[in-house]
């Protein structure tokens, strides 16, 4: 497996489930990017926001943000949901994503509140690092 | 002895069939029949099923994870699960063309009520008005069919809708989700009732309790994926029940192509083609009945014609139930955790009743608990990981309703034959146009429901409703109607071809209506009240 596809898979685990892959899920995962060709990046830009992504899981976040809006069917987008596909199916991670992750019910309206403030500044982070790189890219 | 020869082993052909061998009269069914996959580990729960496997992605997602749905691959909330794909397998060569219809085919043991969700809605009077025949004639049938496959349900409000028949078993345990909106429909009954809102059990072909030999649901949270201990009914169990009886031969691994008749119009035998080598092979008979599916049967019937007399005619009246996706969060159930370990298809349903009371429409309420979350995660409009985030804060809380609408027979929705290259196989073309005040029922529907499920404490996701495309439901029907009387490409009331006289159908071909209900119940209860009279 190259290093890049194993910081890739750990960056998008801890993203997801704040834990680490295990190597059950890495294999699962390169056998996925290796094998499924519309995994790969189709050009570009694609490639762009998966080097940033790779970077850490803040700027994964913020790639994807963006991705979600403007790129929904690229490869970054592609490889975060195969990998979330297989954590949930996955021993050591099924129950994480089966919690619902809070301890007090009655704060759940301010964690939802928190959690969607938090997709909103990852998406104007992901639109001022990666509008720029779409649109010389696109525009090539 | 005369020889009858069934096509398919859906769920009408293995419920004709039993019928006539509990008559004493010998039946010869012919089949692709690709048989189902053992049940991996049976007595192990979902959660169970993820720590056990060795590699639980390829049984869950599918060897090269075509389980998964991606962006691209369209809105649905979920897929056919890959073990479950065996079942829409076709047969080398099989293909057909259509315009505005997505058509399923099933060739597995069983057919297409393989992979259903159990639900077993009998047909009122309202439903019948087109038929030549009513509920107090079908509902013996209805009781019979009960008896064999074991049908829960309860006599609430939806009784109007779904009239209670003989046998019908106490319904399974409810859900915590479920009982919650049960609970906010009895406060608020009155009121929903005044507007034309319903709400109550569905009827699914699932056991409460252990009977005729079959184990009752033990609840392990594996609906999805294939009930592992046959608590739920399909038809390969009826068939291996027929297999036990020695007036019963099964012939597998054949693919009907078309029949030869005399130009009187009697049918004198079934050509097949043999799915191991290809080759042909005619099978005589006296009585031939077609239970391959309405889109099955009907490529029977036009090769068949069309080799006998050089035309292709076109079989009109092709029906389908609309469906839509309408997701939902219910706000009590936020931030609560769920158990997988609990029955998974829909336990409830709602009625939006109508002016005419055969348009209402009827949808299954199915709360979510064991599907998989990335299809939901990533239809939010966030990034991944706090879509995740809101989707496991608010997992317990989803459910969908998937609200079904009438159809009725119109000319311009057909099938017919694509011209074949040489003696090859035929291929289907389906042409469908949906009703022009179909956009008006949908807006109308999908509002009363979103303000139905609001008095029940629930919310709907703008823009998250998914209008699915027609022949997703696969409840097809309508292309040879029964009827009093009619041309030669009707049928009597006993689903007997008015073009050749040997000639039955009893899939749902012969529907000369098709309400806002899976119709597998009454073409299994029509196919044992054609039987009877056969």
């Amino acid at each position: 497996m190259s290093r890049d596809l194993e910081t890739e898979c750990t960056v998008f685990t801890r993203l997801l489930v704040r834990g680490a892959p295990g190597p059950y899920v890495m294999r699962k995962y390169a056998d996925a990017v290796t094998v499924h060709a519309r995994l790969a990046p189709r050009d570009a830009f694609e490639r762009a926001a998966l080097a940033l992504a790779r970077r850490g899981t803040w700027l994964a976040r913020a790639a994807d943000a963006h991705a979600r809006l403007f790129a929904p069917s690229s490869a970054l987008r592609k490889r975060l949901i195969v990998l979330l596909a297989i954590l949930e199916t996955a021993p050591a991670h099924h129950r994480t994503i089966d919690d619902p992750g809070m301890r007090f019910r009655a704060a759940a309206p301010l964690l939802l509140a928190a959690a969607g403030l938090r997709g909103v500044l990852a998406l104007v982070l992901g639109a001022v690092l990666l509008v720029p790189v779409q649109l010389v890219a696109r525009g090539r | 002895m005369e020889r009858v020869v069934v096509v398919g082993s859906g769920a009408s052909g293995v419920h004709f069939a039993q019928t006539l061998l509990k008559r004493g009269r010998p039946v010869t069914m012919l089949d692709v029949g690709r048989p189902r996959p053992a049940p991996v580990e049976p007595e192990a729960t979902l959660d169970g099923l993820k720590e056990k496997l060795p590699d639980p992605a390829s049984y869950f997602l599918g060897d090269a994870l075509e389980g998964v749905l991606l962006p691209d691959r369209g809105s649905e909330y979920y897929g056919i699960p890959p073990s479950k794909g065996y079942v829409f397998d076709p047969p080398p060569g099989f293909a057909h063309e259509s315009s505005g219809f997505e058509p399923l085919s099933s060739f597995a043991r069983g057919g297409l009520a393989e992979v259903w969700t159990g639900g077993s809605y009998p047909f009122n009077d309202d439903d019948l008005r087109a038929f030549p025949f009513g509920w107090t004639e079908l509902e013996p049938h209805y009781v019979e069919v009960a008896r064999r496959i074991g049908i829960t349900g309860a006599n609430d409000d939806l009784t109007g809708f779904l009239p209670v028949h003989g046998d019908l078993l106490p319904p399974l345990e409810l859900d915590e989700h479920s009982r919650l909106l049960v609970d906010a429909y009895r406060r608020k009954r009155d009121r929903l009732n005044r507007r034309g809102f319903r709400f109550g059990r569905t009827r699914v072909a699932t056991l409460p309790v252990d009977r005729d030999g079959r184990k009752a649901c033990s609840y392990l949270g594996r609906c999805l994926w294939g009930c592992p201990n046959d608590a739920l009914w399909t038809p390969s169990m009826t068939l291996d029940a027929c297999r036990k009886d020695p007036n019963f031969t099964y012939v597998p691994d054949v693919e009907v192509l078309w029949f030869t008749a005399t130009t009187g119009g009697t049918i004198e035998s079934v050509v097949v083609r043999r799915m191991d080598d290809g080759r042909r092979e005619t099978f005589p008979l006296d009585r031939l009945v077609l239970a391959a599916g309405t889109l099955g049967s009907a490529r029977i019937l036009l090769d068949s014609v069309r080799r006998q007399s050089g035309t292709v005619p076109t079989l009109e009246g092709l029906m389908d139930n609309r469906q839509v996706l309408v997701p939902f969060v219910n706000l009590r159930m936020i931030g609560r955790p769920f158990r997988s370990e609990s029955y998974q298809y829909h336990q409830l349903g709602l009625v939006l009743e109508t002016a005419d009371p055969a348009e209402a429409m009827f949808g299954l309420v199915t709360t979510l608990k064991t599907a998989l979350v990335h299809p939901i995660a990533q239809a939010l409009p966030f990034d991944l990981g706090t879509s995740l985030a809101i989707t496991r804060a608010m997992h317990a809380a989803l459910g969908i309703v998937n609200l079904n609408f009438h159809d009725v027979r119109r000319p311009e929705n057909q099938v017919t034959l694509a011209p074949s290259q040489g003696d090859g196989p035929s291929r289907l073309k389906i042409r469908y146009t949906p009703s022009p005040d179909e956009p008006g029922r949908l807006r109308t529907g999908l509002s009363r429901l979103r303000r139905a499920l609001a008095s029940l404490g629930c919310i709907v996701p703008p823009g998250m409703a998914h209008v699915r495309p027609m022949g997703a439901s696969v409840h097809y029907a309508g292309t040879l109607p029964m009827a009093r009387g009619g041309n030669a490409w009707t049928t009597t009331p006993e689903c007997r071809s008015r073009m050749f006289e040997n000639l039955w159908l009893v899939d749902g071909s012969t529907f000369p209506a098709l309400p806002a209900k899976n119709l597998t119940f009454t073409m299994m209860a029509n196919a044992v009240r054609v039987a009877e009279r056969f």
